[in-house]
């Protein structure tokens, strides 16, 4: 299978949401999927269908064989716990490793290079030391963002990464993704923020009425 | 987490397990407790555990123990002061002379207290040199454990421990 | 005042409460950290009064330990509590107050219906309020509490950057392959462990406070969660033994004196906090 995830006849529910019906995709290496739609239309649930945290009701919904032992990073909506939560940044993009880690207690010193890496990457490796509630939202993501890629990535996960940002965050974390991208690394999100991303998306999914899978010129 | 801080949680882990085992080990043995503040010169005499010389944190915990597990105590010679009681045990016909140990370890309504038994030396002789009940007394003896039917509360305990060789103070 | 703790120390029962305690706050002061950041510091109190529950229970059928009815009893509410961080939000904080509010209710009126000993209003003060159970421990007490304790610190040594997952982004490490559900199962029965010992040195009102002081205060000045997790330890274990040795001195009950020591310390860490900033 060259694509990392194919979906086929795919129906989304949750607990007691109605059941949704999705259009058929797939998402090739390198490709950016914006998926869009109303509230309620299903875009989370999709999201973690494809990271492994809920199956989805009826079809099909198949990966790349071993993306799923950590070659997916997720970048989950944050809760306002998390937005106080006493941890360096450093310690957050090195949880980033855990599936690496596995049933090992502590990191070798390949998964520390790893995070400094990412890190630098995103260019929050002067911020290392800070504290996670000391940083802006912007910084914020762009740190959950280096989580992210600190694995063997080969797909990312988005889910409204640029709530509550403001428009200089918004573009500035739109360019690191697609900088991301571009490198190799295929993206998945959802965003309320449509020109944001449509600017680097390659392909757009609509989820809700007007369900609908396709290509988009970039310009 | 490098090497470093692996040893030195090992290290301290390793520590308190030591501390742990060289204090369990003393439990078993229990040396005689020295009396908090050694008895001044005067006419009270030296006992091994004294009552009336500790603080409510100590008095409560002595006084627990004591209810807990008498046996610990015996041949140990002991001061309590407390409430005099008496009363005449129906069934062996028998005047029993008790003293009301308690106190408040910080809570009013909830006080450590336990009725010691005491035997009084011989020279006592009922009522003439005995306090009135109810008073406020000093006791001083040696606690041994007796084999009774039940006791004064009418508890079925075989071995009862009692303050021998008492002298009363009032 | 030196010759005076030097004195005391030679009472075996000082020296064992003082290694129990070490141990017990050492062990409920790194649980209490992932606890007050999921914000479930409520859970440990309600799990201390079905604690008490259980062990009243255990005095009227004539245990010879407590611990072995109020330890499976307390394990058993807090794998029900505790099955996700979310689920322990949706269990419906009335529900815990119930269970909380009842199991000791029901633990009181069973001592005073059936006593097991003589004196039951002393052993339920002492039971609630810690005032001198931690000194009147016996050698299986001591055994029991240092071993659990030890135990849970060495658990959590193993576990932490598990931990630390699970407690800053569970859905992250679930999407990591984390099986966040056994975690957290595995976490609960640990803090039901925590909170039964901790039981005997503070008593059961007042277990909370070992539990969330240490972290509150380590917040108020460390930035990462090593540093929390390490000044939390320190705090309370230095606070837990300053309280032991000034209870024993001045003849205070010791569970209130060390929250009190606790509280002593909070200030001060706020303070040092503000500070820092």
């Amino acid at each position: 299978m060259t694509n990392l995830v194919e979906c086929r006849d795919l129906r989304l529910g949750y607990g007691s949401t109605a059941i949704t019906p999705c259009p058929d995709f797939t998402v090739g290496a390198g490709d950016c999927v914006s998926i869009v739609g109303p509230n309620g239309a299903g875009k989370t649930t999709l999201l973690k269908c494809i990271a492994g945290l809920l199956k989805p009701v009826g079809g099909t919904l198949a990966l790349a064989p071993g993306l799923g032992d950590g070659g997916i990073g997720y970048l989950p909506q944050q809760g306002p716990f998390q937005r106080d939560f006493p941890a360096s940044v450093r310690e957050v993009v090195q949880s980033g490793c855990q599936a690496l880690r596995g049933l090992r207690p502590f990191y070798s010193r390949a998964e520390r290079r790893r995070a400094a890496e990412a890190m630098e990457r995103l260019g929050v490796d002067m911020l290392a030391q800070k504290c996670y509630r000391e940083l802006s939202g912007g910084q914020r993501q762009r740190v959950l963002l280096a989580r992210a890629i600190c694995g063997e990535c080969r797909l990312l996960l988005l889910d409204e990464p640029t709530t509550g940002l403001d428009p200089e965050a918004t573009s500035h974390f739109y360019r690191m993704l697609h900088g991301i991208n571009s490198g190799g690394i295929a993206v998945v999100m959802v965003s309320h923020d449509l020109d944001g991303a449509l600017d680097i998306a390659t392909h757009v999914l609509t989820l809700g009425a007007n369900a609908s899978f396709g290509r988009r010129a970039r310009k | 987490m490098n090497a470093k801080t692996i040893t030195t949680a090992a290290l301290v882990v390793a520590a308190l397990a030591a501390a742990a085992l060289l204090c369990v080990d003393s439990t078993t043995r229990e040396v005689d407790p020295p009396t908090p503040h050694a008895a001044d010169a005067g006419d009270s005499a030296e006992v091994d555990i004294d009552f009336t010389r500790m603080n409510a944190t100590m008095q409560a915990t002595y006084t627990y123990r004591l209810a807990a597990n008498p046996a610990e105590f015996a041949g140990k010679s002991m001061r309590v002061s407390g409430k005099f009681l008496t009363g005449v045990d129906e069934e062996d016909g028998e005047r029993h002379y008790g003293c009301l140990v308690g106190n408040s370890a910080g809570c009013a309504c909830c006080a450590a207290s336990l009725v010691l038994e005491f035997v009084p030396k011989d020279s006592y002789a009922w009522p003439t040199n005995y306090p009135p009940e109810e008073s406020q007394i000093t006791i001083s003896g040696t606690l041994e454990m007796f084999e009774v039917g039940d006791n004064m509360l009418r508890q079925p305990i075989t071995r009862v421990p009692k303050l021998a060789n008492a002298d009363i103070a009032f | 005042m030196i010759d005076q703790i030097v004195e005391y120390f030679s009472f075996p029962f000082v020296r064992n409460a003082l290694v129990a305690g070490v141990l017990i706050s050492l062990s409920a002061a790194l649980l209490g950290v992932p606890l007050v950041l999921k914000r479930l510091s409520f859970i440990g109190d309600g799990l201390s009064h079905v604690a008490f529950g259980a062990m009243a229970v255990a005095g009227v059928l004539n245990f010879a330990d407590s611990m072995a009815l109020s330890l499976p009893v307390t394990i058993a509410c807090a794998l029900v509590l505790l099955k996700s961080s979310r689920g322990a939000k949706n269990a419906g904080d009335a529900t815990l107050a119930m269970l909380s509010v009842g199991a000791m209710a029901t633990g009181y009126l069973l001592m005073n219906l059936k006593p097991s000993s003589s004196n039951v209003s002393g052993d339920v003060c002492t039971t609630l309020f810690g005032s001198v159970s931690i000194l009147t421990l016996t050698a299986t007490d001591l055994w029991l509490s240092a071993g659990l304790s030890l135990g849970v610190v060495v658990c959590w040594i193993l576990s932490y950057h598990r931990l630390f997952d699970v407690t800053f982004d569970e859905d992250h490490a679930r999407a990591c392959g984390t099986n966040t559900a056994l975690f957290n199962a595995v976490w609960a029965v640990v803090v039901a462990v925590v909170i039964v010992v901790s039981m005997r040195l503070v008593g059961t009102l007042l277990v909370t406070a070992i539990l969330v002081f240490p972290a509150v205060s380590a917040m108020r000045v460390a930035k990462s969660f090593r540093s929390v997790t390490i000044v939390a330890a320190v705090f309370s274990v230095v606070c837990s033994t300053i309280g032991i040795l000034v209870a024993v001195i001045a003849g205070t009950p010791v569970g209130s004196t060390i929250v009190g020591v606790d509280i002593i310390g909070f200030l001060a860490m706020s303070t040092i906090g503000r500070f820092l900033r």
